[in-house]
């Protein structure tokens, strides 16, 4: 794979200075994801995944190192690399349609074209005849798939997903995962996935990095070959949770432990 | 009829097979399937009846108050009963000045909140959105807040004499602090997380100001429009008893200056019933430019 094709992240650190002394929020942090690649961070909170998720997104400048992009430096944020949170973070005042196009508006997409998009994610998402409903008359799983599809439609080579399916009820989550990876089949999108649940990363990811805190840092990346969709109980998957566990266990009460097998 | 049957059982208004009480209670529940007719009529004449009882205490006190009143020709004096305001209100509307006094009126309020709103809007929203301009300004701002705006009547009357301007001045000062603070307020709590889902769409400075913090903020400019007209009401009723040659609290003055208590009360009612109408007025724009709030 060629650089330029993926985001290069390259030995990145991030701290913070607070009055008394200073947080290493990443230590040491290189990761390539590759043009396609769905890959998802797991770790305990501490652990630095979402400092790394925001500096992937340009909303922070990192310490030292250097993040590429597809060809470019990061220096802001950009309709190349969008962002899901956790919390949706949809425009109330908007409606679905209103969401979704939000992006194409902004970079003066002539109406034709937008309706266009906006139908086409519509149907992605499956919610044909919500399109002018706003957010608060949505459920949460709905909500979250609205934010999907606004991140989807300005065409990102890069999706940022930070604990996006966490506030959800365990079966709509579930249904949201195998979306999404249906989604992402059919737009090919490299994705950057936040989760602590092992599971879902298991269920969604190419590969899987391990983070662990104080300092943040990758110590281990497990890489995915079976198809999709996949069983968390095959005993395959089941030896990749133990194995992901270990290291976060090892890694989270023993702080000299570090990046085996990066 | 049906509006006063919907307001008081909202979640039933829709249909009549769902609603909360059905649910509650089976057996209606049945007999409003086997024919849905009589339960919400009867749901009706309880609605009727509820608004009755509601208002009974109200018409009570009037009745109680032209008794009062009637009782002696000196207490009339003192409280005119409200048959008498009534026919004096008819006085007043007969000979033109009524309306005269409620135009002057608004038109100083109008004139002010809009001056409030020029002002405040941009430098509330200054405020909110640079900390280093409130930084910068925060102390001139905390340091005219407190002033009541009718501690400036008599220092306005030496700047603009017994005139429009002094009472739109007043006014002005009424209404502006509200509108700045909330204002502010409405800026400053901009939710980050909807500012950075714009930037990583693609959204500029500019851009954001005008789709995001401006939507965000308007609920909160809406409250400072609100209660920024209460209180330029309050303060043009304040300055027009101190100086003026017309308005609604000029014409209080007169009544008291003529031995009129009928007039008195009749701006009384008028000021208060325009205040009523003001707030219903903002309310019903605020609906109209953001529908996303309703129910």
């Amino acid at each position: 794979m060629s650089v330029k094709e993926g985001v290069c992240i390259s030995h990145v650190h991030k701290t913070y200075k607070t009055a008394r002394d200073e947080i290493v929020a990443l230590h040491d942090v290189s990761l390539t994801i590759g043009a396609h690649e769905f890959v998802c961070i797991v770790g305990p909170s501490g652990c630095g995944k979402t400092t790394l998720l925001n500096l992937v997104a340009g909303f922070e400048a990192p310490t030292s190192g250097t993040i590429d992009a597809f060809g470019k430096r990061v220096v802001t944020p950009g309709p190349d690399r969008t962002m899901m949170f956790q919390d949706y973070a949809l425009f109330p005042w908007l409606t679905v349609r209103g969401n979704i196009e939000y992006g194409l508006r902004r970079r003066g997409v002539p109406g034709a074209a937008r309706a266009k998009t906006v139908r086409h994610y519509v149907d992605l998402i499956e919610l044909g005849g919500f399109e002018d409903k706003f957010p608060k008359q949505l459920s949460g799983g709905m909500r979250q798939r609205v934010a999907l599809a606004r991140a989807l439609a300005v065409d990102p080579a890069l999706l940022l997903m930070d604990e996006p399916f966490a506030a959800l009820d365990s079966l709509t989550r579930e249904k949201m995962q195998d979306e999404l990876v249906r989604v992402w089949q059919s737009e090919r999108k490299a994705v950057l996935f936040i989760t602590h649940n092992i599971d879902e990363a298991i269920k969604l990811a190419d590969r899987v990095v391990v983070m662990s805190p104080r300092p943040g840092r990758i110590s281990d990346i497990i890489e995915l070959r079976s198809p999709r969709p996949r069983d968390a109980d095959s005993p395959e998957n089941v030896a990749i949770v133990h194995q992901v566990r270990a290291t976060l266990h090892t890694a989270t009460g023993n702080g000299s432990e570090r990046r085996e097998a990066a | 009829m049906a509006v006063a049957a919907r307001k008081l059982a909202p979640a039933s208004s829709e249909s009549s097979e769902d609603g909360p009480h059905e649910e509650r209670d089976p057996v209606r529940a049945a007999s409003a399937a086997a024919s849905p007719a009589p339960p919400v009529k009867r749901r009706l004449a309880k609605a009727i009846a509820l608004r009755v009882v509601r208002y009974l205490p109200l018409l009570l006190f009037f009745c109680v108050w032209e008794l009062v009143s009637r009782s002696s020709p000196s207490i009339a004096l003192l409280l005119p009963p409200p048959s008498n305001v009534i026919a004096g209100g008819v006085e007043l509307i007969k000979d033109g000045s009524l309306h005269k006094d409620v135009l002057a009126s608004l038109k100083r309020v109008g004139v002010a909140l809009g001056v409030a709103s020029l002002v405040g809007f941009p430098l509330g929203a200054a405020l909110g959105g640079s900390r280093r301009f409130a930084w910068l300004f925060d102390p001139i701002v905390s340091f005219f807040r407190p002033i009541p705006p009718l501690a400036w009547i008599p220092l306005s009357i030496v700047w603009f004499g017994i005139s429009d301007a002094q009472n739109e001045f007043i006014i002005f000062l009424g209404a502006l602090f509200p509108i700045v603070l909330s204002t502010m307020e409405g800026v400053r709590d901009v939710e980050p997380q909807l500012v950075r889902a714009a930037r990583t769409l693609g959204a500029g400075r500019f851009q954001i100001i005008a789709t995001v913090v401006l939507p965000a903020a308007l609920p909160s400019m809406f409250v400072g429009l609100r209660v920024g007209t209460g209180i330029a009401w309050m303060a043009l009723v304040a300055g027009e008893l101190v100086a003026a040659t017309s308005g609604l609290g000029f014409l209080i003055s007169q009544g008291r200056l003529l031995y009129r208590s009928d007039f008195i009360v009749v701006g009384m009612v008028m000021i208060g019933f325009i205040g009523l109408l003001l707030d219903a007025a903002i309310r019903l724009v605020q609906h109209l430019v953001m529908p996303w709030r309703g129910e």
